[in-house]
């Protein structure tokens, strides 16, 4: 099953992003493996940090980390913005 | 219709004159009178909300003039609610506006949500707007929160009426460990306004019954102007919502020896802890608890009392996400008051 990514904020740079998760991957796990994915990479430095925080997000809802992802699917991030 | 002061306003079907008279009979709160509180204020102030409370400690500083745009540079180094105040009544003569100049903390939130409408969040730290979100928890006062930094900018009006209502946390479980904010990010005057009118809108709509937009996050991207929305539901491990307690450790007074050892925290006021306290008790603030946690051991046994369970709840909260073994004493001073 693939995801793709649509970042806001500070996680734009994962825009375009695509992982290949198992079938009725949780959103916990995607997530979990999106981090596996992207803290090696020299372009992602610190993202990691951000995306445990991160909340995931379908393309009319926010998701629990408990909802499951049953087929290919676009997951928008949602990174905390704490200014004013 | 006669031309006055809001004609222009209750002109609009969905205000009309009973809007008008309910925006006149509502009572709000704003804490933080920063960038987002100088976007909102005007509007609210226009409008002829009846009451607005201003609440903020801090003081003006240079590097705010860019954004707090209803400060000058005369006003340096006053009172950010107080100033505030000064403009407004001079906007309005009509309304009231009442200017706090404490810090808005869990030991007089709870209060002040409770004699409001609704609680328009203007901070600027993923801690104080967890703490705004407990306190509008706790009373079930809807909240409008916002936040802008960079280009980025969120919104939400999270109602807090129903336990299936979400809230702050359930969407920003967490905040990363380090978190830039507007010094450190940069932040434009215009975009904070974007955002701060998009609040003073939800206020307006909530005050006037309108809640189709209620319990969504608006995320805006300032920078290409973009706009998206998502809805927004309780997340099912949400430890602020009451019946998600239960995942917190409780103990009862009597079962206290039943713990090899344990430290008793009284996180009460000073004027209440010196009227009384539980024997054996330690006295600490709720902040100073969580930031001085590295004066105890994650094995130790940290019963955290206040006057009910509310603060406490809260700091057990805290304490248990950094690993701490952390009880919340099951009725609090008043249980233990009332069986001695």
């Amino acid at each position: 099953m693939q995801v793709y990514f649509q970042g806001f904020g500070s996680t734009r740079a994962l825009s375009g992003y695509s992982l290949q998760v198992a079938e009725k991957s949780s959103v916990a796990q995607v997530k979990t493996a999106l981090i596996k994915a992207t803290q090696d990479q020299e372009k992602y430095t610190g993202l990691d940090e951000i995306l445990v925080a991160t909340a995931f997000a379908s393309e009319t809802h926010v998701f629990d980390e408990n909802d499951i992802i049953s087929e290919d699917t676009i997951i928008n991030l949602l990174p905390p913005v704490c200014g004013g | 219709m006669v031309a006055n002061r809001y004609s222009a306003q209750q002109t609009l079907p969905e205000i009309g004159v009973a809007g008008q008279a309910r925006i006149a009979s509502s009572k709000i709160l704003v804490v933080g009178c920063g960038g987002l509180a100088a976007s909102v204020l005007p509007y609210l102030a226009a409008a002829g909300v009846g009451t607005i409370t201003l609440i903020d400690n801090d003081v003006i500083s240079i590097s705010n003039l860019n954004r707090q745009v209803l400060f000058t540079e005369s006003d340096l180094g006053l009172n950010k609610a107080l100033i505030l105040q000064q403009q407004l009544e001079k906007q309005n003569s009509a309304i009231s506006i009442i200017a706090l100049t404490e810090k808005f903390d869990l030991l007089n939130g709870i209060e002040l949500a409770k004699a409001h409408d609704l609680v328009i969040d203007c901070t600027d730290s993923y801690s104080s707007k967890v703490t705004v979100n407990y306190c509008c928890i706790q009373t079930k006062t809807p909240l409008v929160f916002a936040s802008v930094l960079g280009w980025d900018g969120q919104i939400a009006l999270l109602t807090m009426q129903e336990t299936a209502d979400p809230c702050y946390k359930c969407f920003q479980k967490q905040a990363p460990q380090s978190i830039n904010n507007c010094s450190m990010s940069g932040i434009l005057g215009a975009s904070v306004n974007l955002i701060g009118s998009h609040q003073a809108t939800l206020t307006i709509q909530y005050l006037l019954g309108h809640i189709h937009n209620a319990n969504f996050l608006y995320v805006f991207d300032l920078w290409n102007l973009e706009q998206r929305k998502f809805k927004l539901s309780k997340r099912h491990d949400c430890r602020f919502h009451e019946h998600n307690q239960n995942e917190l450790n409780y103990i009862n007074y009597s079962e206290l020896p039943k713990l090899e050892s344990y430290i008793l925290i009284d996180i009460r006021t000073v004027a209440e802890w010196e009227k009384g306290h539980l024997p054996g008790a330690k006295h600490s603030s709720p902040g100073k608890l969580i930031l001085a946690k590295q004066d105890y051991a994650t094995t130790d046994n940290l019963v955290i009392y206040c006057n009910q369970d509310m603060l406490s709840q809260l700091v057990v909260e805290n304490l248990q996400n950094l690993g701490y073994k952390a009880f919340v004493l099951k009725g609090g001073y008043a249980g233990y008051s009332k069986n001695v």
